[in-house]
């Protein structure tokens, strides 16, 4: 059932299909085979735990999908990335959830929905993934090729952070739903002026009895203002309502959700990276949000565990937690050749939308806006310099960079796949370069922007030098 | 690798002149402006001059040493990029080999590692050796999960 309420998209989509092409008659025949495809499908996808002799006895996650093509996938238990108990509205309809298990493959085939489990046969199969992942490597027993299964300690449960309904919309009104409410703002107003027959949103304007004094205006905006902010804070409520940080043995359990309740379960161990970003609107609060990367689908980033507004204490506290063992080193500032690159990059995207006011506007309007598109560069260049931040420690890279966005990247030496030491043709010509490291997880990798060539590279040899040999 | 990268920028050299050339005479047959057909023309040439340039330049900047403990490369000319790519971070290496690749007997090798922005492409391996190739980096790779 839950299968067939999730496949609601698609019904719509049949619907809209009969009615607009006027085969309504064929509606009942695409529904039939829809919802019969559903349920085949349904009916195919098996899984179950199995183990590997050829992996010392180890448990696979083994499972069967598919129609007409069969597919039989096993997951080694010691790869999985990420479990995360879904819980979308059809699935609380009908008490039910979806397991999604993440490994580190990419391209979508980096995870396993064991969706519509009743949500006891969910709790249980997250229990045995636990145990099975938790359990030591099983030895092989005295005169005989067969393993004996070591016993699963009890985990203890330490809660980490909790964040209340007034942080997250603070959250929110400092966050990125502010921009996404504008944008769903703006989609709306041009839905209803396609509705035929309606007017614009100029024309209902300039036609409603509207008192055209400075206070009805200033009231107009402030009521706008008002809608905006609260929209962006009750979208940041409802998907973030009762976040909670747990640590559960070696594992960190972050619970969020009202209509939506997700629970993810991210091995420590498998924390590729920490992303702190911190916007202008959050900095005067001190507010940062928190990403952990683990490895899974780059494409799918918005799977990984996001905690959205932390103070700074929280943020440490945090830290300690996810990269356990790891001092966040001071931040050393880009060299001074650096500030020259910062402000030519703004200057070099500003020139082009300057050309384009100076090709749209009459002279006397291009002038000052040129003007101002230039002096706004050379700001942004300038903060975005003062950003640059690189840092080393305990086999750790700290690295700062943007400017209406900070973003620092906290990236263990073990954890980095590969590395790029990049130098364009302008920053060859400064002794510049920058330094790209590849982590699991992302699709852009962390930087370290405009550092000197030499320090890029010895940078580059440092940081895989404890890849294991 | 030199003569296969030649053919391709010839290919798309060969595919411009079809469509700039193609508008140079829409625009003549139309009666427009004649300095747009110029323009499409002048553009031909800085593109053909590109092809027969840019192989030459794209190979003498290319470098790759297959090590003991991971590939290096370098490569680019206005952005000059040095790649360093440990094997033990590798999760699988492909050899592939497209048409004008194969007629050459040529082949690239990819190494894959957990991270989607690793650049680690050898181009112009001859085939015979790709396999071979392939099968000491992933002795090299070890058998860890390198995540």
């Amino acid at each position: 059932v839950a299968g067939f309420l999730s496949s609601a998209r698609d019904v719509f989509g049949v619907l809209i299909v009969a009615l607009t092409s006027g085969l309504i008659l064929l509606l009942p025949v695409g529904l039939a085979v829809l919802l019969g495809a559903r349920y085949w499908s349904w009916w195919r996808f098996t899984f179950g735990l199995e183990h590997d002799h050829e992996r010392g006895g180890r448990p696979v996650l083994r499972v069967d999908s598919g129609v007409f093509q069969r597919s039989v996938r096993r997951i080694p238990i010691d790869r999985i990335q990420r479990v995360e108990e879904l819980r979308a509205w059809h699935h609380r309809l009908l008490g039910l959830a979806c397991l999604r298990v993440d490994t580190a493959g990419g391209g979508g085939g980096g995870e396993v929905d064991l969706d519509a489990l009743a949500r006891s046969d969910a709790a249980a199969v997250r229990r045995q993934l636990d145990d099975a992942r938790r359990a030591p490597v099983a030895e092989p027993a005295a005169g005989s090729a067969a393993t004996v299964a070591a016993p699963v300690e009890p985990e203890v449960e330490v809660p980490v952070l909790a964040l209340g309904t007034r942080r997250l919309a603070a959250a929110g009104i400092t966050g990125s739903q502010l921009l996404v409410m504008l944008a769903v703002g703006t989609w709306l107003l041009q839905l209803l002026e396609d509705v035929p027959g309606a007017p614009s949103a100029e024309e209902a304007v300039a036609g409603a009895e509207l008192p055209r004094t400075v206070l009805s205006i200033v009231l107009g905006v402030a009521l706008f203002g008002a809608l905006w902010v609260g929209l962006a804070a009750a979208a940041a409520v409802l998907t973030y309502h009762g976040f909670v940080v747990r640590r559960v043995g070696q594992d960190l359990v972050v619970r969020r959700g009202l209509l939506d309740v997700r629970e993810t379960v991210v091995p420590r161990r498998r924390i590729q990276a920490v992303r702190l970003e911190q916007n202008l609107l959050r900095r005067p609060f001190g507010y940062t949000s928190v990403r952990l990367v683990t490895a899974g689908d780059p494409e799918r980033e918005s799977g990984q565990v996001l905690v959205p507004a932390l103070t700074p204490t929280e943020v440490v506290e945090l830290l300690a937690i996810a990269l356990p063992g790891v001092r966040v080193p001071p931040l050393e500032k880009a060299p001074p050749v650096a500030r020259r690159r910062a402000v030519v990059r703004r200057l070099s995207a500003a020139a082009v939308l300057v050309a384009a006011v100076a090709l749209l506007l009459p002279a006397e309007r291009s002038v000052p806006v040129a003007v101002g598109v230039l002096v706004v560069a050379v700001v942004l260049g300038l903060d975005a310099y003062r950003g640059l931040g690189l840092g080393r420690a305990d086999a750790l890279v700290a690295t700062r960079t943007g400017s209406l966005v900070r973003t620092t990247w906290l990236v263990p030496d073990a954890r980095t796949q590969s590395v790029r030491v990049r130098r364009s043709f302008f920053q060859r010509r400064s002794a510049l370069a920058t330094v790209h490291l590849d982590v699991a997880g992302l699709s852009r990798g962390a930087r370290v922007v405009d550092r000197p060539e030499r320090r890029g590279a010895e940078l580059a040899v440092e940081v895989l030098a404890t890849v294991p040999r | 690798v030199l003569r296969l990268w030649r053919i391709e920028a010839a290919i798309w050299w060969a595919v411009a002149v079809l469509v700039l050339g193609g508008l140079a005479v829409l625009v003549v047959l139309a009666d427009a402006e004649p300095w747009v057909a110029v323009l499409l023309v002048a553009a031909l040439v800085l593109l053909g001059g590109l092809a027969l340039v840019a192989p030459g330049v794209r190979y003498r900047s290319w470098r790759y040493d297959v090590g003991e403990e991971g590939l290096l490369l370098e490569h680019g000319v206005l952005t000059r990029t040095t790649s360093l790519t440990p094997y033990r971070r590798i999760q699988h290496v492909d050899v592939a080999s497209g048409p004008i690749e194969r007629s050459l007997g040529l082949g690239h090798l990819v190494l894959h590692t957990a991270s989607a922005t690793t650049d680690a492409e050898l181009p112009g391996i001859p085939l015979g050796d790709a396999d071979e190739l392939r099968s000491t980096i992933l002795e090299r790779a070890g058998a860890g999960d390198a995540v």
